[in-house]
């Protein structure tokens, strides 16, 4: 496993997708930052009031404060979701496609340490796309902020890091599932978009229907992360939901994709 | 008497003697380079024995006997038989690679080539019979190297990047300095005539280049025996010919090569041996001397085993 890695974070290091993938989702942080700047600056109270708003007294950037910030770029966090299936199956697909699994049996490795390097590959990508995402969002969220930053802000903002982190890994695992194992690139890449659509909505509606939508939108992270990051808080029963998110998301991508790739013969 | 100078700058003496040849080597030579040169003097003899149209001999060197027309096995497939669902791919198929020789493996669509070439390679696993690939299980990896249907090759790293990449994946770097390690990956794109593109983008490559690159990377390691999918597939005359010309110099580099293709005019001028596949089975196996006897010349074996083929 020492060389699979090795060599993974060598190649990983030259593969252009996921440069391309961070840039575009550093790019979209900075234009969803940019225009919600300047549409404060035009939106005036009056132009609200005909719009049907409440906000009569909105004065600019002064009524704004860190945690609207924080929303604004969390909203835009579905496109992290998209570059994040688009980049992990183009990688997995292509690798098929070329035949770089075949090479890897023959020399060797077993269908359970090639899932396993492509695991390692997936969470490596979703990390560095993840963490682009979130600098660019602090960098631009700290130069538009003037405000204060309390501890509170600061440890919520912690756990829901390491907490998304690993959220965005689990999806990984889904995406990673489907791209080892459906044969067409072309279908690989359609059906990971398409859990991105689909999941976000089918778990959003469980979710209203166990938890009578108390703490809708709030704990599932997965898939759409649309107005979660609204509120740096979190309680420790979302601590633990979302661990066993985690857990269940992400074992059930581990062990679902790894059984069907075992089993099937290497084309 | 004949007197060669071997590559490895030491002579040897060929003696003639009824039907039987005498190699004489000096005292000084290390056994395992006599070995790994038994191939070369393999070929010299029977170059000789064309030249002087000596059918049958034998070969005494300083050290063994090797029968002048035995060469070593590479790896021998043995009784195997493969089926996906009701259908059977292959059955009882048994053949053998020899030491440096080019080896044809041909046959029409879904005669079982790809099948039988990923069970050899041990991508897939045969449901029944034995693969034996000469010496230690574990050394099976090092010594083949593959290319199946396609270079598995990553478009968006260089020449040499994918060199480095399937080098550290096949451990070359933990058993090498950096430097050894670079010197491999430079002479091996030297090998396969891209010495000048090493730099290149791989996506950049024309499909020749990119084969070549293929058969570079899968020479990574201490590889003797080459097994390559239909390597000519996509490639134009210019590309064709660069690509023989690489097997060539392989082959007589002591690498031993096993070769599919639908392309027998191809194959007809490598080749040492000839493997036909039909529908899973073996129908027909000969060396390139017994096709050209039976063909009645070297143009017309690939009408020959068009015909074997069951073609006109």
């Amino acid at each position: 496993m020492k060389r699979l890695i090795k060599a993974s974070n060598y190649k990983l290091r030259k593969n252009s997708s996921i440069k391309i993938g961070a840039a575009a989702t550093i790019c979209v942080v900075i234009l969803g930052f940019l225009l919600f700047y300047a549409a404060l600056h035009i939106l005036t109270g009056p132009m609200i009031e005909a719009a049907g708003g409440d906000e009569t007294d909105l004065n600019a950037f002064d009524d704004i404060h860190l945690l609207d910030c924080a929303a604004i770029a969390l909203s835009l966090m579905q496109v992290l979701a998209i570059v994040l299936a688009i980049v992990i199956t183009l990688l997995i697909s292509g690798e098929r496609k070329n035949g770089v699994y075949a090479l890897m049996a023959a020399k060797g490795y077993t269908r359970s340490q090639i899932y396993a390097d492509k695991l390692y590959e997936a969470c490596l990508v979703c990390l560095v796309l993840y963490v682009s995402y979130v600098a660019a969002a602090l960098l631009i969220g700290g130069i538009l902020w003037h405000g204060p930053i309390e501890t509170d802000m600061v440890t919520g903002f912690i756990k829901i890091f390491f907490l998304m982190a690993f959220m965005y890994m689990a999806i990984a695992a889904i995406y990673l599932a489907v791209a080892m194992n459906v044969r067409n690139g072309g279908a690989a890449m359609a059906i990971n978009l398409l859990l991105v659509l689909v999941l976000s909505t089918a778990v959003t509606a469980i979710d209203t229907g166990l938890f009578d939508g108390q703490i809708i939108l709030r704990k599932w992270w997965i898939f759409s992360a649309i107005e979660q990051y609204a509120y740096l808080e979190i309680t420790t029963k979302e601590i633990i939901i979302s661990i066993l998110n985690i857990l269940i998301y992400g074992g059930a991508g581990i062990v679902a994709g790894g059984a069907v790739f075992a089993g099937t013969e290497l084309k | 008497m004949a007197v060669f100078i071997h590559k490895d700058r030491f002579y040897f003496f060929l003696i003639p003697m009824g039907n039987r040849y005498f190699v004489l080597t000096p005292y000084f030579i290390r056994k395992d380079i006599f070995k790994q040169s038994r191939q070369w003097y393999t070929n010299k003899i029977a170059k000789h024995k064309r030249q002087r149209q000596i059918l049958n001999c034998t070969v005494y060197t300083a050290f063994r006997e090797v029968k002048g027309d035995e060469m070593g096995t590479v790896f021998s497939v043995s009784k195997i038989s493969k089926q996906y669902g009701q259908q059977t791919v292959l059955k009882d198929v048994s053949f053998s690679l020899r030491e440096r020789e080019i080896l044809g493996l041909t046959g029409g669509n879904g005669a079982g080539k790809t099948t039988l070439i990923r069970l050899i390679t041990g991508v897939n696993q045969p449901d029944s019979g034995e693969i034996d690939i000469a010496g230690k299980t574990e050394d099976r990896y090092r010594k083949i190297g593959t290319l199946i249907e396609r270079p598995a090759i990553y478009k968006d790293m260089s020449a040499i990047d994918n060199l480095r990449y399937y080098g550290k994946l096949l451990g070359l770097e933990d058993e090498k300095k950096k430097a050894e390690a670079e010197e491999t990956y430079k002479a091996l794109l030297e090998k396969a005539g891209l010495s000048g593109c090493g730099k290149k983008k791989a996506g950049r490559f024309s499909t020749g280049m990119k084969q070549r690159l293929g058969i570079a990377i899968a020479l990574l390691g201490d590889v003797t025996c080459l097994i390559l999918d239909e390597p000519f597939n996509g490639l134009d005359a210019a590309g064709i010919s660069e690509l023989r010309s690489l097997l060539l110099r392989l082959k007589e580099e002591s690498v031993s090569i096993l070769i599919t293709s639908h392309q027998i005019s191809e194959l007809t001028q490598i080749c040492d041996r000839y493997v036909i596949l039909d529908q899973g089975r073996i129908v027909f196996e000969a060396t390139h001397e017994e096709l050209r006897e039976q063909a009645g010349g070297d143009e017309k074996i690939e009408s020959l085993i068009v015909k074997k083929l069951g073609g006109e």
